[in-house]
């Protein structure tokens, strides 16, 4: 396919004509920076037989709309092209590479914290050191675990930061990894944790990685955390190397999770960065551009040099900005109906957003009482509804067929389902007759108890299909087409697995897939849907990342709400006040078409003053009741 | 790609075979030992196993420990390939890139590249089927996971693999479908405008053949008739048209045909030549073919090249094998071969407690000296002595002369049990004994009691490894196999090769000890001639002394009990 760079306005050119060197690309939201992105991955692959690009993204979400992109332009697969998460490709070099940091390549992941903190329970029983001091509150542990594991700590004696002074810490820490290694199971800071260590003590290994993949693309280079940078920095070590970043630092709102603004400024420092900016917007209208560059003028640590936003998109008749401010909170949910209604907005194409869930949860019981369905997404790493869980379940038993932890939850499954219980060690003790299987054994016991036709069809299906021969493809493409339960959460999952699974397909091709790759890459992934049918959905800010909408509700701005109480607790300049600027531009610039923007005068009884955001937009504010 | 490691578990005669390959590795062994089955072992791995489906192996491929057993209940058979570097970043880059991107290429403790390939097959019981399978693993052994079903082939196109087995046909080689002379006769070489030029000339000779040649006019003006009986378009001015020669391209190049002249200087078509020149056409044929268009590192299995050559053109062949190019893993049965080969690219496949093993030559650790010796005394002159089950080593050329005919007299064929008799005084006893240890001959000694024997006994004791004695080591309490015989009853023989010159230099009465050795130092210039008396004596009954007789036996045992 001829690549047309025609549409592109000469900075996007700039960017998509780029070829090596390190280059850093400032783009604004909504500014094209995938297509450009995309364009000169496809530019450098067909002018090269011999290139190969590795583009690292924060979602899964956004691999998959890239690989779409350039499949399309390639008018194929583009095999020299790898795209995919950082722990993605952490599991990639893990898989081929990882038994020299310990690590055998049919590792599974340990996606849901129970399995975690199982893991975790394990560890700080054989500890050797004083355990008392360890928190009882076992989950704070794990967020302190992922919060080493984001700032590449690597068990020393001394930490700066969160774990400081904290004396049992490097030995919980070490253990934690220990355990790890010896179940050969990883979870996400796991991942980054092992492929760190390995591309950074194996010569050997970091050559050929480099070798492999000569140009490497990092979108939303903002989100990365330490971690990820350091593996970045691996990957792209040596003078000059072809790295290509696109950022934008107005938009760094994971903090939490270890980005920071200070890393961008390494990053230009680290690698010599020449710069390209991409101010240019094709989303919002002129007059939210106008607030967006109003407010973020306010901070201070961005790049010298940042341009202001350029608005592309013309004026449009329709109202594009409602500014109001309500008596309470309620006030302010029940507008959101009212508003939709009396435009006749497409459902789908609105949006709530807020800093904080408690008033998206109450936007969504305001949009329930006007028979307006309301959608709040929240991460979910296992599916739910009986037959899908149980099937998902079978495949994972399928994967590890002596593995008692996956028979366990086939068992719960089954009884969720069918009422019928089978005792594992019942299971246990007949699959020792015969070679240890598990899944046969399980088989053998369901389907030796009375069943209905349907669910003894589905035991020969999956007998067939699962237990002798491995076409888990073939089974779940006919298990989709049967209803089990009469159950919309099924069918709803059903549908997501299904898009997940497209998504699969098209990031390995069919013939990659086996089982293995399949369960590491699902577990990998929220089995959350995006948007249920007719929806409004309900999002953070933080879940509004990437996505736009027509119509945007943005609520709660007041001072203690957005900017947080914490962060007006810091001080007007300190950095937790800029995170919450950014993360109030991130949230007007989803804007296609309308902004509602609202605040209310009091919040859980208590009085607040408008955010000091709106005034940095340029809102005008009567005294009330002047 | 280096291929640097084959083993073999379960396939066919072999049970386990762990084989270490270098750039040329030459596998020598008797007919049967598997030198065949590790050929096809490699070629199972690098051509024939293309996916998990179906079974390429065939039921007697599978390793049948005993004569009652079944394939199905045979061990599974399974294939290890390990390529290496020989030395970190040996591999062409772009090569390593797209090995690392596919996912299967690993990394040594010291730096060096690998990639192993295993491939598989088994008896599966629930579908009462063979199946096969394949995988790629680190070095541990692990199944690498998450590769695409493609992976294989993708790893096929970056090995080239060729196979010459034995049987050299040149007819059906030659062919314009023969894999590798086909390409030679592609006319994409060739530019639009030079083949245009090409056929304007064959057209032209076409014309002058046509016109000058009246047998064809009459052809034409009779087809011509056709028309008078059906209509046919264009009036049928061009209907009918003679073609003396090709006239595209195309056709002309298929018919190419490789004439080698006769030595009366005819040319005669390569597939009527003899075999052996045909065997050594193809060589040369395949040869050019690798050449010309093979790229990259090639391995190549190559079947007894000797086939049908005659002792002084095998000889030469290994000049023209030299020159083919990648790695080559050579099979052959031809002593005359191994005396152009390298020492250190032998290999002696052989069985040993059932299992077949694999001695390298390089393994064998020679002094510079006994490796001159080696080269000289076995190598170049004596390669077929490497072929052997059992060596029976004597002293000088009586030994040798007698043993054999000692042992047909006994009623033993020792050529059939493998053992050939090799004098060792010419070299060094040592050096004898190293080689076979080293490449897991076993010997015997038969050896005289003057001052060398004396030397001779002290080395064999030092390299008896547990070995009995009174086994391997047989010692005539003479000072040489002439008094031996002498004092063991064929003294008449030795006392009617005296004449009356050579009578005076026997100055002691028979019955005195120095009797024998007085006469045999007589008539030392008969021998040969003597020896052969002795074993007319033995033929005719006279009895064989035991100390022969044992040595005999015992070395037939050695040679029959592999």
């Amino acid at each position: 396919m001829n690549l047309n760079f025609d549409t592109l306005n000469t900075n996007q050119k700039s960017a998509a004509k780029w070829k090596d060197g390190p280059l850093l690309v400032l783009a604004g939201p909504g500014s094209g920076k995938t297509l450009v992105l995309t364009l000169r991955a496809a530019r450098i692959l067909q002018n090269d037989p011999d290139a190969s690009i590795l583009a690292l993204t924060f979602t899964t979400k956004a691999a998959d709309e890239m690989r779409q992109r350039l499949d399309t332009f390639m008018g194929g697969r583009a095999d020299r092209a790898r795209l995919c998460t950082f722990h993605s490709f952490a599991g990639d070099i893990l898989r081929q590479h990882g038994s020299h940091v310990g690590i055998q390549p049919d590792f599974s992941l340990l996606a849901n914290d129970g399995d975690r903190l199982a893991v975790l329970e394990q560890v700080i029983g054989s500890l050797k050191c004083d355990t008392s001091t360890i928190p009882t509150d076992r989950k704070s542990l794990l967020v302190l675990l992922d919060h080493l594991f984001a700032e590449s700590y690597n068990g020393e004696r001394e930490i700066s930061g969160v774990g400081g002074r904290r004396s049992w810490v490097p030995s919980l820490f070490n253990a934690y990894c220990k355990a790890l290694q010896k179940s050969n199971r990883l979870d996400f800071g796991g991942l980054l944790h092992f492929a760190r260590m390995l591309l950074s003590t194996n010569t050997g290994v970091a050559r050929l990685t480099k070798l492999a993949w000569q140009y490497i693309c990092v979108d939303e280079f903002q989100d990365t955390n330490r971690a990820q940078y350091d593996l970045l920095a691996l990957l792209a070590a040596g003078e000059r190397p072809n790295l290509f970043v696109v950022a934008d630092e107005d938009q760094i709102i994971y903090q939490w999770n270890g980005a920071s603004p200070e890393r961008l400024l390494a990053l230009r420092f680290d690698f010599g960065m020449e710069v390209v900016q991409l101010p240019e917007n094709f989303r919002c209208p002129p007059i939210i551009i106008q607030l967006a560059n109003n407010l973020i003028v306010h901070n201070q640590t961005r790049s010298s040099g940042k341009e202001p936003l350029v608005a592309q998109k013309p004026m449009s008749k329709s109202s594009t900005l409602i500014a109001e401010v309500f008596n309470d909170e309620d006030e302010e949910a029940e507008n959101i109906p009212a508003v939709i209604r009396k435009y006749g907005w497409n459902h789908e194409e609105c949006v709530v957003i807020a800093r904080s869930t408690k008033l998206l949860e109450r936007a969504a019981r305001a949009l329930a009482r006007q028979q307006i369905t309301p959608y709040i997404t929240k991460r979910k790493t296992e599916f739910e509804s009986a037959a899908v869980h149980w099937m998902y379940a079978m495949l994972r038993l399928a994967n590890g067929r002596h593995d008692r932890g996956f028979l366990r939850s086939v068992c719960v499954a089954w009884k969720a389902l069918t009422g019928l219980l089978i005792e594992t060690e019942e299971v246990e003790a007949n699959a020792a007759l015969d070679g240890g299987d598990f899944l046969r054994a399980w088989v053998r016991a369901a389907s030796s108890e009375a069943l209905s036709n349907s669910h003894k069809e589905l035991l020969s299906h999956v007998s067939g299909a699962l237990v002798e021969r491995l076409a888990f493809l073939e089974l779940l493409e006919w298990f989709w087409t049967k209803r089990w339960m009469d159950d919309e959460a099924e069918q709803e999952e059903v549908r997501i697995w299904r898009e997940l699974h497209t998504g699969l397909l098209r990031e390995h091709a069919l013939d990659n897939l086996t089982l293995h790759l399949y369960l590491q890459e699902m577990d990998l992934k929220s089995k959350a849907p995006m948007q249920l049918p007719g929806s409004v959905r309900c999002l953070t800010v933080q879940g509004s990342k990437g996505l736009e909408f027509k119509h945007v509700f943005l609520l709660g701005m007041a001072e203690g709400m957005f900017p947080s109480y914490q962060a007006v607790k810091k001080g007007p300049k300190s950095q937790e006040m800029e995170e919450e600027r950014r993360i109030c531009f991130v949230a007007i610039t989803r804007t296609e078409e309308t902004l509602n923007i609202s605040c209310a005068r009091s919040y859980n009884g208590y009085r607040k003053e408008p955010s000091r955001f709106l005034k940095e937009m340029g809102f005008k504010f009567k005294k009330p009741g002047g | 790609m280096e291929l640097r490691r084959l083993e073999i578990k379960d396939f066919r005669g072999i049970t386990s075979l762990d084989l270490e390959l270098k750039e040329t590795t030459v596998l020598i062994g008797e007919n049967n030992t598997g030198k065949t089955a590790v050929l096809d072992a490699l070629r199972f791995a690098l051509r024939d196993v293309r996916t998990r489906r179906g079974c390429v192996f065939e039921e007697y491929d599978f390793h049948l420990p005993t004569a009652t057993a079944e394939p199905s209940t045979a061990p599974p058979i399974s294939i290890r390939l390990t390529f290496r570097e020989d030395a970190p970043g040996q591999w062409d880059e772009q090569q390593a890139a797209r090995l690392n991107r596919v996912g299967i290429l690993q990394v040594g403790a010291d730096g060096r590249s690998l990639v192993i390939l295993r491939v598989s097959a088994r008896f599966n019981k629930d579908t009462q089927d063979f199946i096969q399978d394949w995988e790629f693993q680190n070095a541990e052994g692990d199944a690498l996971t998450g590769l695409s079903e493609a992976v294989l082939g993708i790893f096929r196109n970056e090995v080239s693999y060729y196979y010459l087995s034995a049987l050299r046909d040149a007819t059906r080689q030659f062919d314009s479908r023969g894999a590798f002379w086909r390409p030679f006769l592609k006319e994409s070489q060739l530019t639009p405008a030079k083949r245009q030029e090409i056929e304007s000339k064959l057209s032209e000779v076409n014309d002058l053949i046509v016109s000058s040649h009246t047998s064809f006019s009459q052809v034409v003006s009779r087809l011509k008739d056709i028309q008078n009986v059906v209509s046919v378009a264009n009036d049928g001015e061009d209907i009918v048209s003679v073609e003396a020669v090709p006239g595209r391209i195309f056709d002309m190049l298929s018919k190419a045909a490789v004439n080698l002249n006769a030595t009366t200087g005819a040319k005669i078509p390569v597939g009527r030549h003899g075999e052996g020149t045909q065997s050594l056409a193809v060589l040369t044929l395949f040869n050019a073919y690798l050449q010309a268009w093979n790229e990259g590192h090639p391995i190549v299995a190559l079947e007894e090249p000797e086939a049908h050559l005659h002792p002084s053109a095998v000889r030469a062949l290994w000049q023209l094998l030299e020159r083919i190019p990648g790695q080559k893993i050579v099979s052959t049965h031809s002593g005359d071969l191994l005396s152009e080969v390298p020492r250190t690219s032998v290999v002696r496949l052989a069985r040993k407690g059932g299992n077949l093993k694999a001695w390298s030559v390089s393994a064998v650790n020679l002094t510079d000296q006994q490796t001159r010796q080696f080269n000289f005394h076995i190598r170049h002159t004596r390669g077929e002595l490497l072929f052997a089950r059992c060596w029976l080593l004597g002293e000088g050329e009586t030994e040798v002369t007698l043993l054999p005919e000692v042992a047909r007299i006994l009623g033993f064929n020792l050529e059939r049990y493998g053992v050939r008799c090799v004098p060792f005084r010419q070299a060094d006893i040592g050096l004898f004994l190293a080689v076979a240890d080293g490449i897991g001959i076993p010997w015997v000694v038969i050896t005289d009691n003057d001052q060398e024997g004396q030397r001779t006994i002290q080395k064999v004791r030092n390299i008896l490894n547990g070995r009995n004695e009174k086994r391997v080591l047989q010692v005539m309490q003479e000072r040489n196999i002439e008094e031996y015989l002498c004092a063991k009853g064929f003294g008449d023989i030795y006392e009617k090769f005296l004449n009356d010159t050579t009578r005076q230099q026997v100055g002691v009465e028979k019955g005195h000890e120095d009797y024998w050795p007085q006469v045999t130092k007589a008539v030392g210039k008969y021998k040969i001639a003597a020896i052969h008396d002795v074993l007319h004596e033995m033929r005719n009954g006279r009895p064989v002394p035991r100390l022969l007789k044992k040595a005999v036996v015992i070395a037939a045992n050695l040679g029959k009990i592999q």
